[in-house]
């Protein structure tokens, strides 16, 4: 396979992967989200995924908990579209009652949540982020890049397929969280055979896309990645990607003044007391 | 109960001999094995890609093949000799059936059409249908109606002729049909695991069967029973006539892609992507 990753460019890439029970996940990788060695990736992946553009289209149901980094306690990880940038905006709500005039004039629509309501916002003025927060009203809200407008990269949750997004910043490989499930999975089986061959290098074969609402692909199988450390699926712990240790060893000092709520595993051989000297 | 292992990849296909001898799997590791349910090792037929989809004629003497690369290939038997191959379908075969002369083969494939075809020289006879993502076809035992189902749920119904004749509006995705014995039953499986009962052209009666969707299915010669396989890993027999459950095997630990009944009914086979094929007694 040869695959245009890992490169010195943008590695932002997507792959696939079926589950135990044969349902198939897109991973948007963002940059430094870990890619399974095995998985096409790079333009052979976007290629794919033009063609999965031609599959039935079934409807799209938005997760909350799958747009949070687990274990980070910063507000700004759970409300990542309280800054009111000048971008689309999904908001999660308990009711629809606190954005029923934006509805009304067109500002907001209705999407499908997986709890409570959600409404995507165009844009979300500062001022109604700021009455949404204040108020408590917002459960969770993040911005929403739509990719269906663009033909080079089709909404695969659109489509049957649940939908997971690497969820840190660069500086480190951090989980995927499933940001979308299809109201009717489709499944390898409901592929034609070349997109089945696409899909299927990749088995998660002891999770169910359905069950599971963040992955860390590391720790299932052989990955690569732009960072040499990876943050467990739990958030709690950051560790070396197998194979990296020596990167890890370098970067291992900064990483170890990252919080109290995160456990910096060592890298091999270090030794505690001589840091601490 | 038997389990059949040595398939190096999901197994898809399932058709047993007439003669009840032999049962052949399919598999997605390009291979079909023949199972002499007497004896344990198999002779394999290769392939140069997934096999798809297969079944042996009435008389027993050609076993065809269809592949993901869209090959048709017909082998004699018991020689298990390559007799022809042709080219059938862009992108894939998804089904094949005989007609019940034996004369005569129909095909779906993911190229969007449905042909017939001589069966003894896979030559083509008509090209059926191109409109639709056809999902599944069967032959009425008497031959008189070729029913094909479609990726929206509905069922064409085609004559001997190549006439298509009526269409069953269903409700989800179909993957699977099955024509009871004495075809006065039309049996489908859905994508939400919804199993249908068509009688004469009318829905006769549906229940959801199986909580994911229903890849397979097959009655038992008396009629009296159906046979259903399913993404949920499960394989279950119903009752025809109350449509209740009469029991529910979980012995695969992936999901079931195909199920075959053996001609005599004392035997039924279910196939998995788990790689293996059960192997079990009705009356059990």
């Amino acid at each position: 396979m040869d695959n245009d990753y890992p490169a010195s460019h943008s590695m932002d890439t997507c792959f696939f992967a079926v589950d135990r029970d044969g349902h198939v996940a897109v991973f948007d990788t963002g940059e430094a989200g870990a890619v399974p060695a095995a998985v096409l990736s790079g333009e052979q992946a976007y290629e794919a995924r033009r063609q999965f553009a031609q599959l039935p289209r079934v409807g799209v149901i938005h997760e909350r908990e799958g747009r949070v980094t687990p274990n980070q306690p910063s507000e700004f990880n759970q409300h990542r579209g309280m800054l009111a940038l000048p971008y689309p905006t999904l908001v999660f709500l308990d009711s629809l009652d606190p954005v029923k005039e934006e509805i009304a004039a067109g500002r907001g629509i209705e999407v499908q949540a997986s709890e409570g309501v959600a409404v995507l916002f165009q844009e979300l003025s500062e001022a109604l982020a700021k009455r949404l927060h204040d108020s408590g009203a917002c459960r969770g809200c993040s911005l929403y890049f739509s990719n269906e407008d663009e033909e080079f990269r089709p909404d695969l949750a659109a489509r049957g397929f649940f939908s997971y997004s690497h969820l840190t910043e660069n500086w480190i490989s951090g989980p995927y969280g499933r940001v979308c499930r299809p109201a009717q999975p489709i499944h390898v089986d409901q592929l034609p055979p070349r997109m089945r061959e696409a899909v299927k290098s990749m088995r998660f074969e002891s999770l169910s896309f359905a069950e599971t609402t963040h992955i860390q692909p590391i720790e299932h199988t052989e990955c690569v990645s732009w960072e040499s450390a990876y943050m467990d699926v739990t958030g709690k712990n950051i560790r070396p990607i197998p194979g990296r240790e020596d990167e890890y060893t370098e970067h291992y000092e900064e990483l170890a003044d990252i919080g109290d709520n995160m456990n910096v595993e060592p890298p091999p051989g270090h030794n505690a007391d001589a840091v601490e000297e | 109960m038997l389990i059949l292992r040595g398939h190096e990849d999901a197994v898809r296909c399932l058709s047993y001999s007439p003669d009840g001898r032999y049962l052949a799997s399919g598999s997605e590791d390009g291979t079909v094995r023949l199972w002499d349910l007497a004896n344990p090792a198999p002779f394999i037929l290769k392939h140069d890609s997934s096999v798809e989809t297969l079944a042996y004629s009435p008389d027993g003497d050609l076993l065809v093949t269809g592949t993901a690369i869209g090959e048709l290939l017909a082998w004699a038997m018991p020689q298990r000799r390559r007799r022809c191959q042709v080219k059938a379908h862009v992108g894939g075969v998804r089904e094949l059936a005989f007609a019940h002369d034996g004369q005569t083969l129909a095909t779906t494939g993911w190229d969007r059409l449905v042909k017939s075809w001589d069966a003894s020289t896979l030559k083509q006879r008509q090209m059926l249908a191109s409109e639709l993502s056809y999902s599944a076809l069967a032959y009425s035992p008497d031959g008189n109606v070729l029913a094909v189902g479609y990726d929206d749920g509905g069922i064409q119904w085609f004559d001997p002729s190549g006439r298509h004749t009526a269409n069953l509006e269903g409700p989800f995705r179909l993957f699977a049909l099955a024509w009871s014995p004495d075809g006065r039953l039309l049996a489908a499986g859905h994508s939400d695991g919804t199993l249908a009962l068509w009688q004469g052209g009318k829905l006769q009666t549906s229940w959801r069967g199986h909580p994911w969707t229903l890849y397979a299915l097959a009655f038992t010669p008396d009629g009296r029973t159906l046979i259903s396989g399913s993404a949920d890993g499960t394989v279950r027999l119903w009752n025809v006539q109350t449509g209740q459950e009469r029991c529910c095997y979980r012995w695969h630990t992936s999901w079931v892609t195909s199920v075959a009944v053996s001609p005599d009914g004392m035997t039924a086979a279910a196939g998995s992507a788990d790689r293996t094929v059960v192997v079990w007694d009705l009356d059990e």
